[in-house]
C-alpha cells in the first residue's frame, strides 16, 4: 500500500485520542495538536479500532478507561497491545488509578484531571 | 495403796473389757498352767470395781468381785505374789475362795505391766497347798508369760488404733465431694505403662465420672473408656517416673468431659487420684473467651462473608461444637441458604439451600421468632419422623438462632453437635447475644460498603467535573490567556485534583501530607531535587486543599524564579509538631538552596496570595528572601489541620 508507505516514513506520529466526553476529547485534542502532533478523534472503541484499521500511521492512542459501549478503556488497551504491538498506549482515568496487572505491558497511566505537562512529555517519550 | 483411777486409764487403753476369748491369750494361760503343774491358771484384769478374766483355764469363772480377787494383791503389790497356803495368809484366810467355792489353797500371781500401768496378773492357782512355792524355772516362766501377755495386749491395741485411722481416712473419701480412686498400673511386654487397673473409687466417683462403682472396681481404664487417649496415660506414667503428685486440667474425649485434679504415688505400681469434673466451668470459661475472640473478630474484619465464617470458627470452638454456620432465610421462612461456615473435620459439608420441611415441623418454632432448640434430632417430637434428612448432616444436638434485622428475621446462625446437646439456659442466652453483635456488625459493614461506595461515585464525579473545568476553560480562555496563564491554570487545578485524590483514596477521608507534597512535587517532575521529611500527618479535606495550593504555588516559584530554576538548586521540606501555650502547632518548612540570589517581589499576584493564605487558609506564614535562597516557614494549629 503506497500511501501507508509515506505515513510511516513522516517522522511525527499520529495520536489517536479515544474519549466518550466531547468537550474532553475536543480539548485533549487541542493540547496534543498544540504540542506539534497530528491527531485524530474516536467517540469509543470500536470507533478506534476501526480508525487503527486503516491509519497505520498512528503510533500513540489515549485512551479514557471509563467509556460505555463494547469494551472500556482499558480492554482496548490490551487488544490494540495485541494487534499492532508497536503502537505506544497512554490511559487515562478519573476514577481512581487502575489495577498494574489491568495495563499492558509498556503503557502508560495518567490520572484526571489530566496534569497538561505529564502529557506532553508522555507523548514526546513515545514520539 | 494403788490409784484405781489410773488403773482404770490403763484398761481402757486396751478397751478389752468384755471382749471375747483370743487365742493368744487363752494358750499362754494354758501353757502357764502345764509348766506350773497347777489345775487353774488365769489372765485377770482389775478395774474400779471387778475382776475380768480374760482368759483362764481349770475354771468357769468370769469374773469376781474386788473384794475376791486375789490377783489384786499382785496389782497392789506391783510385784509378783506367791502364797504357798492361802489359809495360814492373813490377807486370804478370810476369802471366800479359800473358805467355800474352789476351796484354793496354792497362788503364785505376776503382774501385768503395761506401758498404762499395772493392769491384772497372770495367776497360777492350785487346790492344794505348795510348801516351797514354784521351782525357779516355773516362776521364770511365768514371769516370760506375763511379758507375753503384756506385748498381746500392746500388738493388739497399735493394730486397732490404726484400724480407728484407717476408718476416719476412710470416711473422709467416701464423704468427699472429689472422685477418688486407687489404681495398680498396668505395664506392656516391654516394661511401659499402658493401662491401669481399678482397685477402690469412693462414692463421688460416679457423679463425677457418670460409671457406678460396681461397674469399675477390677476393669482397666481401656475396658471401662474403650479409647485409645495417651495424654491420660501420659500423665500417669509421668507420676509414677517423677515419683511427685502431678496436676491435671484435661479432657477425657470419650465422654467429653473435664477434669481438674492429681495424680499421686502410691508405691510400688499403685497410684490414686483425686478430682473433680469442671466441663461447666470450663465451658464458661471458653465461652467468655468466644466472646472477647467473637468481639475481634466482629470489629476487625472487613469483609462480610469473611468475617462471619470467621465468626462461626469462634462460636463453634467456644461451645466445642462439630459445626457453626449461618444461612438467610427468605421472607416466609420456607428455605435457608446455608454457607460452610465452620465444622470440624470429618463432618459432611452443608453449604447449600435448605427446605424447612425437609426436616421437620420447624417453621411454626421460627415463624414465631423463638430459637429452634434440640437435645437430639432423632428423639425430639418435631424432628424424629425425619431423623434420616439431620443424620446425613450428622447433626443431632442442633440449636438455630435467629438473627434479626429491623425486627424480622433475616437469617439463622446454625450450631451442631454430631451427639445429643444438652442446651443450657446460659448457652442459649449466650449465642443470642453473638447473633445481635453479629447482625449489628453485618448493618454497620454493609452501611461502610454503601458509604465507600457512594465516596467513590462521588470522587468520580469529581474528578470528571475537574476535567471539564479544565475542558471548558481550555476551550474558553485558550486565546484570551497567554500560554503561560493559561498553564498556570491548568496546573493549580490538577493540584486540586491530587488533593482530592489523596482525601478519597483514605479511609478516614484524610490526605497524607507527604503523600500531597511528593504528588505535587512530583507532577513538576522535580521530586528528585527535593528533600522530603516529617512525621505522618493526616489533613482534612479543607487543609488538604489550601495546602495543595499552597505547595504547588511554590513549587512553581521554585522552578521559575528559585532554587529549582538553577540545575544544582535544591528544595528542602520539613515539617514537625511543635508545643505551644494553647495546643500544638504544626510547622512545615520549605528551603531553597543553591539556586540563584533572590529578592522579594515587588508586585502581588495571585500566587503570592495564595501562599499568604498559608496551610489553612488563616496565614501564619513568614518568608525569608535570604542570600542562599528563599526560605519560608508555615504554621498552623494541628486540631484545626487534622478535623477541617
Amino acid at each position: 500500500m503506497a500511501h501507508s508507505l509515506i505515513y510511516t516514513q513522516s517522522a511525527v506520529p499520529t495520536v489517536l485520542v479515544v474519549e466518550d466526553e466531547p468537550l474532553q476529547r475536543m480539548s485533549l485534542m487541542d493540547l496534543v495538536e498544540e504540542a506539534g502532533y497530528p491527531v485524530e478523534e474516536a467517540c469509543d472503541a470500536d470507533q478506534a479500532l476501526a480508525i487503527l484499521e486503516t491509519r497505520p500511521d498512528i503510533r500513540i492512542v489515549l485512551a479514557d478507561v471509563d467509556m460505555p459501549g463494547s469494551m472500556d478503556g482499558l480492554r482496548l488497551a490490551a487488544l490494540v497491545r495485541d494487534r499492532w504491538p508497536p503502537i505506544e498506549i497512554i490511559v487515562t482515568s478519573g476514577r481512581g488509578i487502575p489495577q498494574l496487572k489491568t495495563i499492558p505491558a509498556r503503557a502508560m497511566f495518567l490520572p484526571k484531571p489530566l496534569s497538561e505537562q505529564r502529557v506532553i512529555e508522555a507523548l514526546s517519550q513515545f514520539g | 495403796m494403788v490409784d484405781n483411777s489410773a488403773r482404770a486409764v490403763g484398761l481402757l487403753a486396751y478397751d478389752i473389757l468384755d471382749t471375747p476369748p483370743e487365742r493368744g491369750y487363752d494358750d499362754l494361760v494354758l501353757l502357764a498352767r502345764q509348766i506350773c503343774a497347777t489345775p487353774i491358771a488365769t489372765m485377770g484384769l482389775i478395774d474400779a470395781h471387778r475382776q475380768w478374766f480374760k482368759a483362764k483355764t481349770g475354771t468357769t469363772v468370769c469374773e469376781s468381785a474386788l473384794e475376791e480377787a486375789i490377783c489384786r494383791l499382785v496389782v497392789e503389790e506391783d510385784g509378783p505374789v506367791e502364797i504357798e497356803d492361802l489359809t495360814c495368809d492373813p490377807r486370804t484366810a478370810a476369802n471366800p475362795n479359800v473358805l467355800g467355792g474352789p476351796k484354793v489353797r496354792f497362788y503364785s500371781g505376776v503382774p501385768l505391766r503395761t506401758p498404762f500401768g499395772t493392769i491384772g496378773a497372770l495367776a497360777v492357782i492350785d487346790t492344794v497347798p505348795r510348801p516351797g512355792g514354784l521351782t525357779t524355772a516355773q516362776r521364770e516362766a511365768l514371769e516370760k508369760f506375763s511379758s507375753l501377755v503384756v506385748d498381746l495386749l500392746e500388738l493388739r491395741r497399735r493394730s486397732s488404733a490404726l484400724d480407728d485411722s484407717q476408718k476416719r481416712w476412710r470416711s473422709l473419701f467416701s464423704n468427699m465431694d472429689e472422685g477418688y480412686y486407687l489404681a495398680r498400673v498396668v505395664r506392656d511386654e516391654t516394661g511401659r505403662i499402658c493401662d491401669w487397673l481399678y482397685q477402690e473409687v469412693n462414692p463421688a466417683w460416679e457423679r463425677h465420672v457418670g460409671i457406678g462403682p460396681d461397674q469399675v472396681l477390677g476393669q482397666t481404664y481401656g475396658a471401662l473408656f474403650s479409647v485409645d487417649e495417651p495424654e491420660w496415660v501420659d500423665l500417669v506414667t509421668r507420676t509414677m517416673e517423677s515419683d511427685r503428685p502431678v496436676s491435671f486440667l484435661q479432657r477425657l474425649q470419650s465422654t467429653g468431659r473435664w477434669y481438674d485434679g492429681t495424680f499421686y504415688p502410691v508405691g510400688q505400681d499403685y497410684f490414686s487420684a483425686t478430682f473433680r469434673e469442671v466441663t461447666k466451668q470450663i465451658a464458661a470459661e471458653q465461652r467468655q473467651a468466644g466472646l472477647i475472640a467473637l468481639g475481634d473478630v466482629l470489629r476487625d474484619e472487613r469483609d462480610i462473608a469473611l468475617m462471619i465464617s470467621k465468626a462461626m470458627e469462634v462460636i463453634g470452638t467456644a461451645f466445642s461444637a462439630d459445626r457453626a454456620t449461618y444461612g438467610e432465610i427468605d421472607h416466609d421462612i420456607e428455605t435457608i441458604t446455608v454457607s460452610e461456615g465452620w465444622a470440624l473435620p470429618g463432618m459432611p459439608p452443608i453449604k447449600g439451600i435448605y427446605r424447612f420441611d425437609d426436616y421437620g415441623k420447624l417453621r411454626p418454632t421460627l415463624l414465631a421468632g423463638d430459637p429452634l432448640v434440640i437435645t437430639d434430632t432423632l428423639t425430639d417430637i418435631r424432628t424424629r419422623d425425619d431423623s434420616e434428612a439431620w443424620l446425613s448432616l450428622r447433626a443431632r444436638g442442633v440449636i438455630n438462632v435467629p438473627v434479626r434485622e429491623d425486627g424480622r428475621n433475616v437469617a439463622l446462625m446454625l450450631v451442631h453437635f454430631a451427639d445429643p446437646h444438652e442446651w443450657t439456659s446460659e448457652e442459649i442466652h449466650w449465642l443470642h447475644n453473638a447473633a445481635d453483635r453479629i447482625e449489628l456488625a453485618i448493618a454497620r459493614r454493609r452501611a461502610d460498603e454503601l458509604q465507600s461506595m457512594i465516596n467513590g461515585e462521588i470522587a468520580h464525579r469529581l474528578r470528571n467535573t475537574l476535567a471539564m473545568v479544565q475542558a471548558v476553560a481550555r476551550m474558553t480562555l485558550r486565546h484570551s490567556l497567554s500560554k503561560e496563564e493559561a498553564d498556570r491554570f491548568h496546573e493549580r487545578l490538577h493540584s486540586l485534583g491530587r488533593a482530592h485524590d489523596l482525601l478519597h483514596s483514605d479511609d478516614r477521608r484524610a490526605a497524607v501530607l507527604g503523600d500531597l507534597v511528593g504528588n505535587i512535587l512530583g507532577d513538576a517532575s522535580v521530586l528528585e531535587r527535593c528533600r522530603i521529611s516529617g512525621p505522618v500527618i493526616r489533613l482534612g479535606t479543607r487543609a488538604a486543599m489550601s495546602t495543595a495550593l499552597l505547595i504547588h504555588e511554590m513549587t512553581t516559584n521554585a522552578c521559575k524564579h528559585g532554587a529549582l530554576s538553577l540545575p544544582d538548586g535544591i528544595v528542602t521540606v520539613e515539617w514537625l509538631i511543635e508545643k505551644t501555650v494553647s495546643g500544638s502547632d504544626l510547622v512545615l518548612l520549605w528551603r531553597e538552596s543553591h539556586g540563584p540570589s533572590v529578592i522579594a517581589p515587588t508586585r502581588k499576584g495571585f500566587g503570592a496570595r495564595l501562599i499568604s493564605f498559608g496551610l489553612i487558609g488563616t496565614g501564619g506564614v513568614s518568608l525569608r528572601y535570604e542570600q542562599e535562597g528563599l526560605s519560608a516557614s508555615f504554621r498552623a494549629d494541628i486540631e484545626k489541620i487534622m478535623r477541617t
